[in-house]
């Protein structure tokens, strides 16, 4: 019944009142004529109340001809009614209409530039840069060619190695990558020393040019001098070359890591739930039926944006848990196998810090048991490198 | 009001088990407690008052008495009658 009601609202219908002397002849040639009546009411003797459609509406003139009686409007209702109240009124839909396109309009201008990815360079920099190119706040948008921008901003910036600049709605989102300096090499010309970038001690220097400062076995600080770029030999002038060589030198690294007794692992069964929530504002709705069944169970999460428009997003969220059972087992670990693992662990970590080219000669493993079932593992390696430095001889402060 | 086709026709709706109404083109009538009076297959309106309202059938004059009753709906098949329906009889 309420579907035949919204759709006779749609459909619009009025309201009639008919008087006469044999309404009830009215009524049956109106249906048989296939005019659909509702809700009709006998109001007195001589009148009716009655609703019908539009349509109908119509077609009852020719039955108003033959029967004696009058028919008049007492209500229009419904959707046809209802918009041909609103288009009368011009100066509001002319006002409506102008919004949108307003609305259009102010759209297709770049209102914000935002820089992303920069860690050196202020952000600010490069929007002035940009700026230059065209790209600012109040910027038509078809008038921005993206990737010229792109183009211009690499060669205007050689700090930068990638630019991606997007046009999200009325933000401009400018992702860059800036360049990882290589170390500056000294060139061949210029004189130089040979300095320690770390604290060892030596265990095998080649000179290649220049006049070593050490010799095996030495230990040396950091900043130390290793191969000297000044030579001076007796009976020939003070030379200043460019020093070269390699410097062995045996190094120290510490490591701690802690390592728990008790050895947890989760396994996964395959067996999977799913629970579904809605998130309006700050409240979460549960979405799905059930629970999550599994006793013991890892939980992802996954937020979804309903609508994502431009720079608005809705305040509604859809967030999807799934559920993975877990088997959990508990282990005890012997003190010896715990050890080994925490050593193992700190390798891992250390092939990750050291440069490459380092070897690896020795380790020494200490180990305390503390409490709540943990060891900590110090381990110390010793590694053989390559430490040598070039820094420039400053030849201005050799001459005074 | 019988005729003589009528009764041909009653008895082959008996003999093959098909549905009197459509056979015999009568009226099918639902009451719903008091508040509704449902009736399929009419004949067009006699009367109709808040008070007393008159359907044309092939089965006679179906009278209903009531109060407050409206037609809630009325089309070449059928008919709602809706209120607080008191009495509903059947004229020859």
């Amino acid at each position: 019944m309420l579907a035949v009601r919204i759709w006779n609202y749609l459909k619009g219908y009025v309201i009639i009142k008919v008087e006469g002397i044999n309404l009830e002849r009215f009524i049956n040639l109106a249906i048989t004529n296939n005019i659909y009546f509702w809700d009709i009411e006998r109001v007195n003797f001589t009148t009716l109340k009655a609703r019908v459609s539009l349509k109908g509406y119509k077609h009852l003139r020719s039955i108003r001809k033959r029967i004696n009686c009058m028919v008049s409007i007492l209500e229009k209702r419904g959707c046809p009614f209802l918009l041909h109240r609103i288009f009368k009124r011009k100066a509001l839909v002319a006002g409506g209409i102008t919004a949108v396109l307003i609305m259009y309009f102010l759209t297709s201008f770049v209102w914000v530039v935002e820089v992303q990815g920069n860690e050196r360079i202020p952000g600010e920099r490069i929007v002035r840069e940009l700026k230059a190119f065209g790209l600012k706040p109040g910027a038509f948008k078809p008038f921005i060619d993206t990737r010229e921008v792109e183009t211009k901003l690499l060669i205007e910036m050689d700090q930068l190695v990638w630019v991606g600049i997007n046009i999200l709605g009325t933000r401009a989102v400018v992702d860059i990558v800036e360049r990882t300096e290589a170390p500056p090499l000294i060139d061949k010309s210029v004189p130089c020393n040979i300095v320690a970038k770390k604290d060892g001690i030596i265990n095998n220097i080649y000179v290649y040019q220049g006049q070593a400062a050490v010799k095996s076995g030495d230990t040396i600080k950091v900043g130390q001098v290793l191969i000297n770029g000044v030579v001076e030999e007796p009976g020939k002038p003070i030379r200043v070359v460019h020093a070269m060589g390699r410097v062995e030198a045996r190094t120290w690294y510490q490591l701690t890591e802690e390592q728990n007794l008790r050895l947890v692992t989760r396994e996964r069964t395959g067996q999977m739930q799913r629970g579904v929530f809605i998130r309006v504002g700050g409240n979460t709705f549960r979405f799905s039926r059930k629970k999550c069944a599994f006793q013991n169970y890892d939980t992802e999460t996954e937020t979804r944006r309903l609508i994502e428009w431009r720079n608005i997003t809705a305040p509604v969220e859809l967030i999807i848990e799934k559920y993975y059972e877990v088997i959990v087992e508990e282990e005890f670990l012997p003190v010896a196998a715990a050890v080994d693992r925490a050593v193992k662990k700190t390798a891992q970590r250390l092939t990750g810090m050291l440069p490459q080219e380092v070897e690896i000669t020795d380790r020494r493993v200490k180990y305390i048991e503390t409490e709540n079932q943990t060891i900590r593992v110090d381990v110390i390696f010793e590694t053989l490198e390559d430490i040598g430095l070039e820094e420039r001889i400053n030849i201005n402060h050799r001459e005074d | 009001m019988e005729t003589r086709g009528d009764l041909i026709k009653k008895g082959i709706a008996d003999l093959l088990e098909l549905p009197r109404d459509i056979v015999l083109d009568l009226p099918k009538i639902t009451l719903l407690g008091n508040l509704q009076l449902y009736i399929e297959n009419h004949k067009g309106i006699i009367e109709y008052s808040t008070s007393l309202v008159r359907v044309n059938t092939k089965a006679g004059i179906l009278v209903v008495t009531g109060s407050c009753l409206t037609i809630r709906t009325i089309v070449v098949e059928e008919i709602i009658i809706v209120g607080s329906i008191d009495r509903v009889e059947f004229l020859q």
